[in-house]
């Protein structure tokens, strides 16, 4: 069945060139394939694919501070030796490395993102992806962890325009400290990061304590995690976390940060989960039935990487894809299986049931501080949503999800459904 | 007891609510506190001379400092009946080094004697009173001085705050320096206008104290205590109503539906401070050794101070509104921002403010027991209507300013959660000094490190904040602004002219590889590349234009066409000529011996031909040891191979990644 959703999918063909040197660990060469894979599957026939515009540095400027933007539009591989301490002052140098077309893969992806957010705004789809974009560490002034533009942070900006609340979910294995930091002290953004915290891992922040304060005590949320975490672990707190958000926060737009890091096998990642788990994820947050901004972000395995965008990319448009990868140019790297299946990690799960339940329960404390939601709420029309009253006791959420989606098809039939009410046939789901 | 407050200069029972609203009133003008300083008048006449050319900084000290820690009755009596002058007491302790240098070396009897009072062996009672009254400002004046920066423990109280507080310090220090005397009895004001509170909060308290009961018990006690005041003086009855935990009609019927978060702030105001104020008595009992009352005798003090008449007026008032909510004679009430510029004089007003002295009692008390109802409150924020009790406090959880944080850690505190709200409890600004360790015991946190500052309660945040590091975020203001449309993405698929489309026979959507073809050796080499190129064309066809600006072009092994075999076999022998272990750059020497190459064009053939080869070789020849990702290391190399994380050329004319994981690890 054809998905309703319309589906608004950026990708420039310049990225896949840029390369952040020898031996780092970031390659966009992985988004090259992952919209080579995209296409293989025939993704393509099901959506709109945009070319981004490249963000002008005034739009950059919108979070960065215009001095940071402006160092990083003159900096050259070239040059650098003459700017050490404007290096230092930005964090430039050994994460993030200056390279050629630096600039310009920031604007690619950071425009991806914004021209994403404003097609949401705009109405004129109801997801977006732009797999170039996720880049969650950046701050305003400085570059941190091979991020140099927060372009989600410029995303929210951009759909807070239009909408009163805005919701960040990440799934990256590492603490969405960036994002995190521009929003802490607003509750117009909810900020929800499931991420290894602890012995030290990048980039240290993340506990659960940190909660956001002033206005935005109690919208940040943090969920650390230990090492080895599973599917079905981590999809269930994913769920009872996500849904209790969603419940309390009553969001107007979704962005999910889906950085693969969080895949078994990845070179700096250390969890456990499998594709499967971390589209499901995905898949869960589609069902709200919200505007979705869905960006990329980590991933260092790349053949991991788009595999998994791919399969996500799929369950965006309500796609399965065969586990046989089609053939393409880069079919071999996805060799010997040619698979979309990947190795089960075999890092031990440190995660404790009790652990889990303990930081399940603290997070809901804080968001039972909340009830309502803030007081922006009060002007604006209450946006409805699809809460898919996730109960993981009662009874199997999976069972339960199918039925949800049945309901959902059955609706979409016979449903005429206009782009200025894209919720409105959720009235009766509620 | 020693000489625990008099209770005779009480103001009604509604003044203890009201003088909060006075301390949150901006300004000072509205400061007007007739009924507070009625009751005082008596006693303290020289006070009206002095009032008003101290009304600022008698504001702000009660904003800063009273507001959160409330001043004892005046003046204050030793168990003999002796009244002490605070301002001798004060002056005769600075004189000898302060309070702890008195404590220290005993000379508390010494200073009680100096201090004008006959009886000897006082000295445990003047220390009380000290503490009570003036050890707060000695220890803020010592900080002032100390430390100019320390209003930033008062930073979460906006920017104004901090001004004002400045403000405050410098007037405080001129004031101290010139005019001790009239500082004193500045001082003395708002202690007097906070003397109603005290009293109810410390009657409460001492039942607590006294029966060593339960939270809960102790409610009840409270409870009762009022109880007893209703029966016999027959002019509560809507209070009584609330404090049974009826909805109370009367309130519904003259209150404005639309109650919002500012009435809502009062109220957490009040119940910070009643908590503050009760946990301090608590603690004053048990560690003073003053003589406990019996609850009788509790509950004689309690209502037989209060001023009768004013809520006589009230309570026919409420009756009359219970009885016909529609008669004009009632009026309507005004917008709740407007409320705090009514004086006490409105009956509605009157029952207002007598319904939140009796809610900040319970809601302190009870907040355990609210806290577990609130949860099960379906978030259905557009619901304000007035209601139960706790649906009251659920609305004042919406309020955003600070108190609400203080407001909220109390709760949450109350609830015995864990250690982020410990975290939560320390940040209560003035909430420590003496009483941390009474609110730690009686909420079941107690937590040693709690410092004993009064105004460093605020830990630094781990999270920067400031113009360098956060996102601005404008206020929402109902109406969506508009964005430049002009900057969309610019559409590449699907195409605009679509008629080639039709022509094309496409594989169904999503479809897999197919394991079957009619290639004669399946799955080799030659069958790869033919059904790669096949696809590739197939690919092109259909992509049209959009094929070359995704840059398929320059994808894949196309890319080794537009190299010559001899490029080729130099850029691999670059590469494998380059282990790790010589610690050299295989890009330098590819630039140097491919000068005719941009290094995009070496970075797409070293991602679409190398690497891509590489792989298809590791597949093949050693698929249990794929090298997933390490693109630089040797690894899987036909000619290495084994080998792993063999980390090469680790300087680079782009960058010398001396350990590229370790910040991620």
């Amino acid at each position: 069945m054809r998905s309703k959703d319309r589906i608004s999918y950026f990708y420039d063909g310049d990225v896949g060139s840029v390369y952040f040197g020898p031996n780092h660990p970031m390659k966009p060469h992985r988004l090259c394939m992952t919209h080579h894979l995209v296409l293989s599957y025939e993704l393509h026939q099901k959506m709109e694919i945009y070319r981004p515009h490249k963000a002008y540095p005034v739009e950059l400027a919108q979070f960065h501070s215009a001095d940071y933007v402006d160092f990083l539009h003159r900096i050259t591989p070239n040059s650098q030796h003459l700017f050490s301490n404007e290096l230092a002052k930005y964090n430039l140098g050994e994460d993030c490395p200056v390279f050629e077309n630096l600039f310009e893969f920031c604007q690619i992806y950071a425009g991806g993102t914004i021209d994403a957010a404003r097609r949401l705004n705009n109405q004129l789809c109801d997801i977006a992806i732009n797999w170039a974009g996720g880049l969650h560490h950046a701050k305003k002034c400085e570059a941190s962890g091979f991020c140099y533009i927060n372009d989600l942070v410029l995303g929210i900006l951009e759909l807070l325009k239009h909408h009163a609340r805005v919701l960040y979910i990440d799934i990256d294995v590492h603490h969405g400290d960036g994002v995190e930091e521009a929003f802490y002290f607003t509750d117009r953004v909810m900020t929800v990061s499931f991420h290894k915290y602890g012995d030290m891992f990048f980039p240290g922040t993340g506990d659960v304590k940190e909660i956001g304060e002033r206005e935005g005590k109690f919208y940040a949320i943090n969920v650390p995690l230990k090492d080895g975490i599973d599917d079905s672990s981590f999809t269930r707190l994913f769920k009872s976390i996500i849904s209790k958000v969603v419940e309390t926060y009553v969001p107007g737009a979704i962005v999910l940060q889906c950085g693969a890091d969080s895949l078994a096998g990845d070179r700096l990642g250390c969890f456990n989960l499998s594709i499967d788990g971390h589209a499901e994820c995905v898949r869960f947050v589609k069902k709200f039935n919200l505007p979705l901004l869905v960006t990329g972000g980590g991933g260092y395995t790349k053949e991991n990487v788009a595999r998994c965008w791919a399969v996500e990319t799929g369950v965006l448009l309500d796609t399965e894809l065969p586990n046989e990868i089609p053939e393409n140019e880069y079919i071999k790297y996805f060799g010997p299986e040619y698979s979309l299946r990947i190795p089960n990690g075999h890092i031990e799960n440190l995660n404790s049931k009790s652990y889990l339940s303990t930081i399940k329960m603290q997070v809901f404390e804080n968001l039972r501080s909340i009830q309502h939601a803030p007081g922006v709420q009060m002007q604006e029309v209450p946006p409805d949503f699809y809460v898919p009253d996730f109960d993981e006791d009662e009874r199997d959420p999976d069972e339960r999800m199918d039925q949800q989606a049945q309901d959902k098809h059955i609706q979409r039939d016979d449903e005429y459904y206009e782009g200025d009410h894209d919720n409105d046939q959720n009235m009766d789901d509620v | 007891m020693a000489g625990w407050p008099m209770l005779a200069d009480d103001g009604s029972a509604l003044d203890c609510a009201k003088s909060p609203h006075k301390k949150l009133k901006p300004e000072p003008a509205s400061k007007g506190s007739d009924k507070a300083s009625e009751a005082l008048v008596e006693g303290e006449g020289v006070l009206d001379k002095l009032r008003f050319e101290s009304e600022e900084f008698l504001l702000g000290f009660g904003e800063e400092i009273c507001a959160q820690e409330p001043f004892r009755p005046l003046p204050p009596m030793l168990g003999d009946g002796q009244r002490l002058d605070l301002l001798k007491l004060f002056l005769v302790v600075r004189q000898k080094g302060g309070y702890h240098a008195v404590s220290e070396n005993g000379l508390w009897n010494s200073v009680a004697k100096e201090s004008g009072l006959l009886s000897s062996n006082l000295a445990s009672p003047v220390k009380l009173v000290y503490v009570k009254y003036l050890n707060i400002l000695e220890r803020w004046l010592k900080r002032v001085v100390e430390n100019e920066g320390s209003e930033c423990g008062l930073s979460n109280s906006g920017v104004d705050f901090v001004g004002c507080l400045m403000e405050l310090q410098a007037e405080l220090k001129a004031l101290l320096a010139k005019v001790p005397d009239q500082k004193m009895k500045d001082e003395e004001y708002p202690h007097l206008e906070l003397a109603t509170e005290e009293v109810e909060s410390d009657g409460g308290q001492k039942s607590f104290g006294d029966e060593g009961l339960s939270g809960v018990d102790s409610v009840d006690k409270i409870y009762d205590t009022i109880k007893l005041c209703n029966e016999n003086e027959g002019e509560m009855t809507a209070l009584d109503g609330d404090v049974n935990g009826v909805v109370c009609d009367e309130k519904k019927a003259c209150l404005d539906s639309s109650e919002g978060s500012n009435g809502g702030k009062l109220h957490e105001y009040d119940e910070v401070k009643s908590a503050a104020v009760e946990l301090d008595g608590g603690k004053n009992c048990d560690d003073e050794d003053v003589v406990i009352l019996d609850p009788a005798d509790i509950e004689d003090r309690f209502y037989g101070k209060r001023k009768r008449e004013s809520l006589c007026g009230m309570q026919n008032w409420v009756t009359g509104v219970a009885v016909n909510p529609c008669d004009p004679a009632v009026g309507s009430l005004p917008e709740w921002s407007k409320w705090k510029s009514y004086g006490k004089g409105e009956m509605w007003k009157q029952v207002l403010l007598a319904r939140e002295a009796i809610f900040l009692k319970r809601q302190v008390d009870s907040s355990a027991e609210q806290w577990q109802k609130t949860q099960k409150m379906h978030p259905c924020m557009y619901d304000d209507q007035l209601g139960s009790s706790y649906n009251l406090r659920e609305r004042l959880r919406c309020g955003k300013n600070l108190l609400d944080e203080k407001m909220m850690s109390q709760a949450g505190a109350c609830s015995e959660s864990s250690s982020a709200t410990q975290g939560d409890l320390d940040k209560i600004p003035f909430a420590g000094g003496m009483k941390d360790e009474a609110i730690n015991q009686l909420l079941g946190t107690a937590d040693s490190s709690t410092a004993d500052s009064v105004l460093d309660k605020y830990p630094p945040s781990r999270i920067p904040w400031g113009p360098r590091f956060e996102a601005e975020v404008p206020e929402w203001t109902g109406v969506a602004s508009e964005s430049d449309p002009k900057w969309l993405g610019t559409r590449v698929w699907p195409l605009e002219n679509v008629e080639r489309r039709s022509l094309i026979e496409r594989d169904p959507i999503g479809k897999g590889r197919q394991d079957s073809c009619g290639c004669e050796v399946r799955g080799s080499i030659e069958c790869a590349r033919f059904h790669i190129a096949e696809k590739r064309l197939r690919v092109k066809l259909e992509l049209g234009r959009a094929f070359y600006q995704w840059k398929f072009d320059k994808m894949g092994e196309e890319v080794r066409v537009s190299w010559t075999e001899e490029e080729e076999k130099k850029f691999k022998a670059i590469l494998l000529s380059n282990p790790q272990s010589l610690q050299k750059c295989f890009w330098d020497q590819i630039f140097k011996f491919s000068p005719t190459k941009s290094s995009a064009d070496l970075v797409s053939y070293y991602f679409n031909v190398f690497l891509l080869q590489r792989r298809g070789c590791q597949n093949r020849l050693t698929p249990n040891n794929i090298d997933s990702d390490d693109d630089e290391s040797g690894s899987g190399l036909v000619t290495n191979g084994i080998g792993h994380e063999a980390d090469k050329s680790p300087s680079s004319i782009f960058y010398s990644p001396k350990k590229p994981h370790t910040n991620f690890r």
